[in-house]
């Protein structure tokens, strides 16, 4: 390679450089501006978001401005509001308006969604008996129950019998040859946590099955109690025929309940329930 | 600027996956632990609770968020308690219509989302600060993140407590296993509290453990492919050298 | 350094390692089997054993799995398995040692670190464990064996092996069950309980509590050997009686309620036992003291008030959650005078005056 090729090669490289450097600082100035016009959108922006305090302190001169005119009318001087007033003031606006349109949606969906609390247990009585949901009724006659005592009826439900089975047209709760079946939802206090809920199911005076409601004991120690080989004990008793169920070994009147060892509490819980059961059917006036 | 579409999509999943793993609310952020206690006792249980709070956290949050402006700081938190009991109070009442049986087991716990930490905190930390899509992307990832770890610990409290996987029903679907064969070996600890405890200590440990150890072998990586480009620069430089 | 062991003082020797306080635990242990044998035949032993067993497994296996060296050969993993077989019931499905055990070794003990490490006893945390797991095993207890009929007797229970639900005619309720039933009806807590057999372990319980002959044999022989505190059972025993005393007072049968919560149920046992456990129990004098109070006042009120008829291991397990706050409880350092709390008040106020406080 020549001495003079090498400074044209050396030349030509410099151009290039130059012509790098001159690219580099266009592309430096298109930046900067870049930059500033970001810079301007910014300051647009965070002027944007002061707008309510631009607004605030606009409404402000207005008012002053106001205030100004009438006291030169001679009118004695109106009080404006004070900062911190407004702030108060739009406080309770905000969390008003918030609150109005969530009392708004909460009363549509209420609405909406509205269900009837005894419809749940109707339906389940009428597939007991397999029969129409419309002939369970709610019977709130017969809920009857000591005064203050911590077992109680929760609730009872009555199962008609079918139209034109009865001699005189359609069946009526008042009338009790009308009624088929008796559902109470007994509570039993004395259980290990809580209360125990139980569904005894009643037809000529004979408690026929019984279903446990709801429950908080424990699995394995309490639920013996309430399981179907404790609870069958009671079915099938006249329940005009006892005075009450109480714990016995011997089991040998129908009255005589034997407890499961190891579950005492749940097991006094189900015999208070059933015993509430017994005192509201047999004080029930004229159902027999 | 504006983002271009891949850049909004890496960003979005950052979003959704800090809330899932990176800082679960509930193994790694340990918050709103008394609903995680106590309605995972069985992993139906801990889902529909889960979906439930993933709802209330994904309205609260758009809502906050497309109201950043127009609350006042001052009564910022009685907003967000307003509007988070408001979606609560919806959550409830269409459970209670149309799934009354996970209505029943949630019981206290549902009506309870109103004052749990992850809502609040992520309406206070995140949707007040944010935009809408955003916030909706946290809310979704943190909610998923909640579920997740509710459904895990339901999962293991149920099949040791009550001898099933899954066993329920959600929405008129009956789903999941009994085994009547455990169901005599079942240990009741694990329904109660204390079992909960239990399944929710080891579990945080377990989660540490596996993250401590991700991050090491990052650590790991990050360092070997350090070490491989200076080996690399190295031989350049000696080539260059030669 | 690497080759220097750093330590903090005080530096003694001494030739008492772990193993040889295991070993002498282990000894005074011996009498409570033997009593379980001769009361209700061989199954408590096999139980025993099986924890023992899976409890020494579970150890050498987590340090295995840990890479960690291998401490099965301090015996504390025998004795925790000895005295969780102890405190089951005499008859219970053999699974049920072998989770306990397990639950012990690995989440009470190794998970915190080991020996010496761990906030409660184990022994007592898995039977809490078991007790909340399997509600129903734990609580049915069998009738004690007749060995007047012959050794067939010893063999008596051992078709139950894997019986999780014990038939009636064998169980027995336990004398603090008949107690707590008295507390609730307001009869006497004494009716068909008998004071001799109580002593000597003839009732239903759990394996190795019932007799409270033989778990004084070895409390005396741990006093003699001073492996553990006297002033532990001693005082926890007495505080249980003096609340007894103070809670019943009203009922109409104080020294009935008395001698029933002293002789019934794990009291003694855990008291001797384990509220002596070194780890779990405080190190001071003064917090000891209030140690075995705390034991005996929960006890107490865990057995009157609660649905449980038994709470030594509750009240136990509470009072080691609880004693690291009462470790720093420390008497004044030797050579700091000595302050009444009239001085402190005194001292208070000359305080305020100086200060010039106008509301004296």
């Amino acid at each position: 390679m020549s001495n003079k090729e090498k400074t044209s090669n050396m030349d030509i490289q410099k151009v290039k450089v130059n012509d790098l450097k001159m690219k580099e600082q266009e592309m430096k100035e298109q930046e900067l501006k870049e930059n500033a016009f970001t810079e301007q959108v910014q300051e647009v922006k965070e002027k944007e978001s002061e707008n309510f305090d631009a607004i605030d302190k606009i409404d402000a001169g207005m008012a002053n401005l106001k205030a100004m005119a009438e006291t030169k009318n001679g009118d004695e001087p109106k009080r404006k509001l004070s900062r911190s007033t407004r702030d108060i003031l739009k406080c309770i606006i905000v969390l008003t308006v918030i609150a109005v349109f969530a009392g708004a949606l909460l009363g549509t969906i209420n609405y909406l969604t509205y269900v009837d609390a005894d419809a749940a247990i109707i339906s389940e009585i009428a597939s007991h008996y397999s029969v129409s949901s419309e002939l369970v009724r709610k019977d709130e006659s017969r809920i009857i129950s000591q005064d203050g005592a911590k077992s109680y009826i929760e609730d009872c439900f009555v199962v008609l019998k079918a139209v034109g089975s009865v001699g005189d047209g359609t069946p009526s709760i008042g009338n009790p040859i009308d009624v088929d079946a008796i559902i109470y939802r007994a509570v039993g206090s004395g259980a290990y946590s809580g209360t125990v809920e139980l569904l005894v199911f009643v037809s000529d005076d004979v408690v026929t099955d019984i279903t446990v409601y709801a429950q908080e004991e424990t699995k394995g120690i309490g639920s013996k109690a309430l399981a179907v080989s404790h609870l069958s004990q009671y079915i099938g008793v006249n329940l005009s025929d006892v005075e009450s169920f109480v714990k016995s070994n011997d089991g040998t009147a129908d009255s005589d309940i034997e407890f499961i060892s190891g579950a005492t509490k749940t097991s006094t819980a189900v015999n208070n329930a059933l015993n509430a059961v017994l005192y509201a059917y047999n004080n029930f006036g004229g159902a027999r | 600027m504006k983002r271009s579409f891949k850049q909004n999509m890496i960003k979005s999943g950052a979003i959704v996956s800090n809330g899932i793993i990176t800082n679960n609310p509930v193994f790694r952020l340990v918050l709103g632990t008394c609903p995680v206690l106590a309605v995972t006792t069985s992993a139906v249980n801990g889902l529909g609770m889960g979906l439930a709070a993933t709802f209330v956290l994904l309205c609260s949050n758009m809502l906050v968020s497309a109201l950043r402006r127009v609350i006042p700081d001052k009564v910022r938190i009685p907003a967000y308690v307003l509007i988070i009991a408001t979606f609560v109070t919806v959550v409830q009442m269409v459970l209670r219509k149309f799934i009354p049986s996970l209505y029943d087991s949630l019981g206290i716990y549902l009506p309870l989302i109103v004052v749990n930490c992850i809502i609040l905190a992520r309406a206070e930390a995140f949707a007040s600060t944010n935009p809408v899509l955003d916030s909706a992307l946290d809310g979704i990832g943190m909610g998923l993140g909640f579920t997740a770890a509710l459904m895990l610990i339901g999962i293991i409290r149920e099949f040791f407590g009550s001898g099933s996987f899954f066993f329920g029903e959600l929405a008129g679907i009956k789903m999941g296993w009994q085994f009547s064969a455990l169901s005599d070996f079942s240990m009741s600890i694990f329904i109660l509290p204390a079992g909960g405890f239990l399944v929710f200590g080891l579990l945080m440990a377990a989660v540490n453990a596996l993250t401590d150890y991700a991050q090491k072998k990052k650590d790991k990586a990050t360092q070997m492919r350090k070490s491989e480009i200076k080996a690399k620069n190295e031989i350049k430089s000696e080539e260059v050298a030669l | 350094m690497e080759n220097y062991l750093v330590s903090s003082s005080p530096h003694i020797t001494s030739p008492r390692t772990t193993r040889n306080i295991m070993l002498d635990v282990i000894i005074a242990l011996v009498p409570c089997v033997i009593a379980s044998v001769l009361i209700y035949g061989l199954y408590p032993l096999v139980s025993i054993l099986l924890c023992v067993g899976s409890a020494v497994f579970a150890e050498w296996l987590f340090n295995l799995i840990r890479k960690k060296p291998q401490t099965v050969g301090d015996l504390s993993a025998v004795v925790t398995g000895v005295i969780l077989g102890l405190n089951l019931p005499a008859v219970v499905p053999l699974f049920v040692p072998v989770i306990g055990a397990f639950f012990a070794i690995i989440i009470v003990k190794m998970l915190f670190g080991g020996i010496g490490k761990n906030f409660a006893n184990p022994a007592i945390t898995a039977r809490i464990f078991l007790v909340l797991a399997w509600g129903g095993v734990m609580t049915s207890y069998v009738l004690p064996i007749n060995l007047a009929n012959g050794a067939g007797e010893l063999v008596k229970y051992l078709s139950e092996a894997f019986n999780i639900n014990l038939p009636a005619a064998i169980t027995s309720a336990t004398p603090l069950a008949s107690v707590k039933a008295a507390i609730e009806s307001g009869a006497n807590p004494a009716n068909g309980l008998s004071a001799l057999n109580m002593f000597l372990g003839k009732i239903g319980g759990s394996a190795g509590e019932v007799s409270t002959l033989a778990v004084l044999i070895g409390g005396v022989y741990l006093a003699v050997r001073k492996v553990i505190d006297v002033k532990i059972p001693i005082i926890y025993i007495g505080t249980t009686a003096i609340f007894t005393a103070i809670f019943f007072a009203n009922s109409g049968y104080v020294g009935e309620y008395v001698w029933t919560y002293m002789l019934g149920g794990g009291l003694v046992f855990g008291a001797v036992f384990m509220a002596t456990d070194y780890a779990t129990t405080p190190n001071t004098n003064l917090g000891r003291i209030i140690f075995a109070c705390g034991c005996g006042f929960l006890t107490v009120i865990i057995r009157k008030f609660s649905t449980m008829p038994e709470g030594v291991s509750f009240a136990i397990l509470l009072m080691n959650i609880v004693s690291p706050l009462i470790e720093k409880i420390i008497p004044k350092p030797y050579g700091h005078p000595k302050r009444s709390m009239m001085d402190y008040f005194a001292e208070k106020k000359a305080q305020k005056v100086a200060k010039g406080g106008s509301n004296v």
